[in-house]
């Protein structure tokens, strides 16, 4: 009997390893440990054997079976596998088919250097303010030091829609509504992004309407060094770490002093290169501290308080930041423009 | 009219010869006279050399041309032979030549060549060919040089061409003392600190009779011209300029004419002045009246045009009539002519204001009008008066009549102004002395009286030349800039912190902006302004808070008085005409799948004619046509249709968390008949109000009936009439609201935990009338679903065999969940319920 199950065994497992599908396996299983299987065929047969005999080849028996039972789980497994390589190989695909469509939308890079360039100043504490488009001569011109007949109105020839109301020609009417809504308190430190509207002929450069970032901080002690510092850290934020700042003298009749604000050539630091046109330095727009008369317009006494201000075109940076030669992309509103942003 | 600065001209005036071109003008530049362009006059000519003409032959093919031989002293000792057209020369007259290889301007090369069979060995050269624009004629002939001028000799240093000219920018405070050559000088002594050296005036006024016998000035409109200062000179002699000053005006940009307009023009450059001189035997009973034109007046100017004047204007005049308009142009029946024996040289201080609106009103400008306009020195006219006599009696022009004729309303000043060191130190962020300060200012011409340290201000004087200069902060600037805008240290602000932040209506439209981003669409930026009849060709309805009658006024949007192109004469109350034209646009290019947005303002009037500001609200515009998702190799194509765009409303709601706008029936002329709506929103009592906005109506109820509904924008497909206006093909969508009022429909989001109990699907397929509205149906259900009803949504639509026609099939999946686990019993009966309702509601039946 001993012989029978190790032949038993022996013969089953040869089978196991033969058999190349899973219903083989199936069969193998009933034929060897099923009811009325090969190996409960030899254990009806144990009554024969004398009892000190039967714990061991019981034991043997079971043995048999426990082999039987691993190696065929192991085949199954090995076979499953297998099964699993051969159906996955035969789902092969053409990779470099391309991906799926799905929409892609775009934001005006307009609006996307508009959101820079609020975040910047956002995380530095300002407050982002808004004001009308249309205008009154007063807060336009008046409050601002630009009395009529100045000729300071000469070089920012407006759009009228009657004598004492106009299209903006500048972002500055908003600092004076906000001093007004603020005054007493401090410090004021706002900017405000929006359209204003000149009476210039639209060129590569120019248009007749275009965008401005104005900034306004007042506080006591404010210095036109403070200047120089806040716009480095945009100019630097905006352009990269290594950009410097640069004022010339200049002239507005709402600041004083007043300054043309350059930044280095992010692109050549200076030394002249075609994004600068060789110059090394980038004009931003103008800058200065604030006139003690707008201030006084606002609200604030020009002892106790001073302040600094800036107004940079939003077109400007753009063009500079993408590349573009020409403002009037920027209004073409051509999808094949508006789908590289 | 820029200012032009010869180089060499300011070096006599004040010593910058060590100092490059470029170099002084980068210095000037950061101290504020912005240098535009630095010009070298030699215009690029090189290698043009002095040559004497041997001889003179005519050209064997050609009648026209001449063969000369010309000695240039060459190293080989070899005349040159060249042809030229010229008719000027004569043996032995010495000329420009441009020899083999020399450069003419613009880098124009001149080479060995053959004109009409003969060898030229270069060219000879006419005053425009060296250079090109100082005022010569193109017929005058090669330039005939002195007879002493040495052969062979480089004619750039020669003829004063070694020169650069630098092209000033001023802005509106440089504008009058930079435009002079003095004031300028005076800039550059200041900020190199070096000395400054104006020409030193004497005049001997040799003539008889004393200037005040000769003329008798009077103004009775001082308000206009504070002061006036004549010279008289006689016996006239009318002649050319000498070269050094011929020179001088063309690097100026003014064309010399004859000694005695030279000379005006010529000390006008130098001093600022402007003056004019009249012919002193046109002037009746030798009176000069300045007066304000009378009305009716009228003026044959310089320029032979008959001008009418108005009272506004200020004229010069003698008793009988009017000789010129003061401060812009002479008049021609005192014109300084060859037959003139003796003038009157005017020297006015007019007031800049009064000029301006007379040049404006004549559209008449000139040097001399530019520059009253900047304002002058009211003390300069004198000295420039003197300036120019003097000239006069250098060159022999004529012969002074000693004194000058005078008014002067009122002395003239210089004003005192007080400064204190230490607002110049907290203004700047600097540590300067009051010392440093004292001698920044003396640079500049100012005086200054008890500078010491310690002391809390010092008296600064500012002459008359410096009207920029009125007050304390002026003199902040001066100091600033003399220091150097670069010398003051870079600090941020100190004082308390402050939070940052945007007004909410901005965080919205950000979002906003991002959400229709990202479902596909493309931002656009459009101009503010269109022509008038834009409105009307897009037929949108433009909600404007007037009245019907104020609204036909201005049917196009709120009109520009003064615009520069009808295109852009009328601000826009409604973002829909520039969409429709940009999807034109596009369209035009072949670009037909399409879909963009704008979110922009609008002009609302709040009445007409404005008596107030008008309404600026922030408008939602979305324009689409053709597909919004192309066929790719896995996907099939998908158009756009009135549904795609309620989707894009219906995403945009999602995204910004808002209420899901409802839409009711409209009926705009701008879209198909059958395919537009009304988008409606309860505004909580708001909808009445016009302002900007309007306040969150968070807290209304989540369903209202359709009586509290307000239109807050329209959507549709476009009509094809308004397509076809456009030359849009296909089927184009449009959508536009008013984004303010859309965003009060803000719900906050709120968290819901998740349910611990399985959810019941289920599906309902229904049959009901073709013209019962799905949204009733779903409303139907949900109100008849109770409380284990957590969603109902239309997966299937259905019409056409076997379903009956007039009928569709409706398929909704409906979920079921509770706090517990539901039994399908409990399901059953909900669902039956349901369908209960809709059977007695719509006759609908289970779809078999």
């Amino acid at each position: 009997m001993r012989e029978e199950l190790k032949r038993l065994k022996d013969e089953a497992l040869a089978a196991i390893e033969e058999t190349a599908t899973a219903a083989g396996l199936q069969d193998l299983r009933v034929r060897y440990l099923g009811k009325k299987g090969a190996l409960t065929g030899i254990l009806r047969g144990m009554g024969t054997v004398p009892a000190d005999e039967r714990p061991a080849l019981g034991q043997l028996a079971n043995e048999a079976r426990d082999a039987i039972e691993a190696r065929l789980t192991d085949r199954a497994a090995a076979l499953e596998s297998t099964e699993l390589d051969a159906r996955l190989g035969a789902e092969k695909v053409d990779l470099t088919l391309p991906g799926t469509w799905l929409p892609r939308g775009s934001e005006h890079p307009m609006s996307q250097v508009t959101e820079e360039v609020k975040a910047i100043f956002t995380n530095m504490g300002f407050q982002v303010v808004d004001g009308p488009e249309v205008e009154t001569d007063y807060y336009n011109f008046e409050a601002l030091n630009i009395p009529k007949d100045h000729p300071a109105r000469d070089t920012q020839d407006s759009f009228f829609i009657n004598p004492e109301i106009l299209l903006r020609t500048q972002t500055s009417p908003v600092q004076i509504r906000t001093m007004e809504k603020m005054t007493p308190r401090l410090p004021v430190r706002i900017i405000t992004i929006g359209r204003v509207y000149r009476r210039d002929e639209s060129d590569p450069t120019h248009g007749s309407v275009f965008h401005q970032l104005e900034g306004l901080v007042v506080d006591r002690g404010i210095t036109m060094g403070d200047l120089k510092g806040t716009l480095t850290l945009m100019a630097r934020s905006l352009f990269g770490e290594g950009v410097r700042i640069r004022l010339r003298p200049s002239y507005f009749p709402f600041t004083e002093p007043s300054a043309e604000t350059d930044v280095s050539c992010p692109v050549c630091d200076g030394a002249g290169c075609r994004v600068c046109k060789g110059s090394g330095w980038i004009e931003l727009g103008g800058s200065g501290m604030v006139h003690p008369r707008v201030l006084t317009a606002g609200g604030y006494d020009p002892e106790v308080v001073s302040g600094f201000a800036w107004g940079f075109g939003i077109e400007r940076m753009t063009m500079r930041k993408y590349g573009i030669e020409d403002l009037r992309h920027l209004y073409s509103n051509d999808v094949r423009f508006l789908r590289q942003f | 009219m820029p200012m032009l600065v010869s180089y060499q001209w300011l070096n006599e005036l004040v010593p910058v010869g060590d100092i490059a071109p470029d170099e002084l003008a980068s210095r000037l530049t950061m101290a504020g006279v912005t240098v535009e362009k630095v010009v070298p006059a030699d215009q690029g000519v090189r290698g043009v050399v002095v040559g004497e003409v041997k001889a003179i032959e005519k050209h064997p093919q050609a009648d026209k041309l001449w063969v000369t031989t010309v000695d240039v002293a060459a190293a080989d000792g070899r005349p040159l032979t060249i042809v030229t057209g010229a008719d000027n020369l004569t043996v032995g007259c010495r000329v420009p030549v441009a020899v083999h290889g020399s450069r003419l301007p613009g880098g124009r090369k001149i080479e060995r060549s053959k004109l009409r069979g003969v060898a030229s060995e270069g060219m000879l050269c006419a005053w425009t060919e060296l250079i090109k624009g100082e005022g010569h004629d193109e017929d005058e002939g090669i330039l005939i040089l002195w007879a002493d001028a040495p052969l062979g000799v480089d004619v750039v240093p020669l003829l004063g061409l070694d020169d650069h000219v630098l092209e000033l920018d001023l802005t509106v405070n440089y504008a009058s003392h930079c435009q002079s050559m003095l004031g300028v000088a005076r800039e550059v002594a200041a900020v190199l600190d070096r000395p400054y050296q104006p020409p030193r005036v004497y005049v001997n006024q040799e003539g008889v009779k004393r200037a005040v016998d000769l003329v008798k000035i009077e103004v009775p409109d001082p308000d206009l011209c504070p002061a006036y200062a004549a010279r008289v000179v006689t016996d006239i002699r009318l002649g050319p300029s000498p070269d050094w000053l011929r020179r001088r005006l063309q690097r100026a940009g003014i064309r010399p004419i004859n000694n005695i307009v030279d000379i005006t023009n010529y000390v006008m450059v130098e001093y600022g002045q402007p003056l004019h001189a009249f012919n002193y035997d046109q002037v009746a009973d030798s009176r000069v009246i300045v007066r304000r034109a009378r009305p009716g007046e009228k003026l044959v100017t310089l320029d032979g045009v008959e001008r009418e004047l108005d009272p506004e204007m200020l004229c010069i005049t003698d008793p009988a009539k009017v000789l010129g308009l003061a401060g812009v142009m002479g008049g021609l029946n005192s014109e300084v002519t060859g037959a003139t024996r003796n003038i009157l040289l005017e020297s006015a201080y007019f007031t800049g204001s009064g000029i301006r609106r007379t040049s404006r009103a004549l559209g008449l400008r000139s040097e001399a009008s530019a520059r009253f306009e900047k304002g002058l020195d009211p003390n300069g006219n004198v000295p420039a008066v003197d300036r120019a006599a003097m000239l006069i009696e250098e060159m022999k022009a004529g012969v002074v009549a000693p004194g000058v004729a005078e008014f002067r309303v009122k002395p003239f000043l210089p004003v005192n102004i007080r400064l204190r060191p230490e607002r110049v130190n907290s203004l700047l962020g600097t540590r300067l002395s009051a010392v440093d300060m004292a001698r920044y200012l003396k640079r500049l011409g100012f005086e200054t009286d008890g500078v010491a340290d310690g002391r809390k201000h010092f008296t600064v004087t500012v002459p008359t030349r410096r009207p920029d200069v009125s007050e304390e902060v002026d003199l902040v600037e001066e100091v600033a800039r003399l220091y150097g805008y670069d010398e003051i240290a870079t600090t941020l602000p100190q004082g308390a912190m402050t939070s940052g932040g945007q007004p909410v209506l901005e965080d919205w439209r950000v979002s906003a902006r991002r959400v229709l981003a990202g479902a596909g669409l493309n931002e656009i930026l459009t101009d503010s302004r269109q022509t008038p009849k834009a409105h009307g060709a897009s037929r949108w309805p433009a909600p404007l808070p007037i009245s019907p009658a104020e609204a036909a006024a201005i049917p196009g949007g709120i009109p520009i008085a003064n615009p520069m192109t009808v295109e852009e004469s009328v601000l826009r109350s409604s973002l829909v005409p520039k969409m429709l034209e940009v999807m034109a646009y596009n369209t035009n290019r072949r670009q037909t799948d399409i879909g963009v947005f704008e979110i922009n303002r609008v002009y609302w009037a709040k009445q007409w004619p404005l008596t107030e500001l008008p309404v600026e609200p922030l408008m939602l515009c979305i324009g689409a046509v053709g597909r919004f998702a192309p066929k790719t190799w896995n996907r099939p194509a998908e158009e756009g249709d009135f549904f795609y765009l309620k989707g894009l409303l219906e995403r945009l709601a999602d995204g910004l968390g808002l209420r899901a706008p409802r839409l009711a029936p409209s009926n705009l002329e701008t879209l198909h008949p059958a395919r537009q709506a009304a988008i409606v929103a309860d505004l909580g009592g708001e909808s009445g109000k016009n302002e900007n906005g309007g306040k969150n109506a968070a807290g209304a109820p989540a369903v209202s009936s359709d009586a509290d509904m307000t239109p807050i924008g329209w959507l549709g497909e476009v009509h094809p009439a308004v397509a076809k206006a456009y030359e849009l093909p296909g089927r184009p969508l449009i959508l536009e609201l008013n984004f303010e009022r859309f965003v009060t429909l803000s719900e906050p989001r709120t968290y819901r935990a998740l349910p611990p109990f399985p959810q019941v699907e289920r599906d309902l397929a229904l049959v009901v009338g073709d013209d019962v509205p799905a949204e009733k149906v779903a409303e139907a259900i949900t109100a008849a679903g109770g409380k284990l009803l957590r969603s109902v949504r239309l997966f299937d639509r259905y019409a056409g065999a076997p379903v009956p026609v007039g009928q569709v099939s409706l398929a909704y999946s409906l979920v079921y969940q509770a706090d517990r686990t539901l039994t399908d019993t409990e399901v059953n009966a909900a669902h039956e319920k349901i369908l209960a309702a809709l059977e007695k509601k719509f006759g609908a039946k289970l779809r078999g």
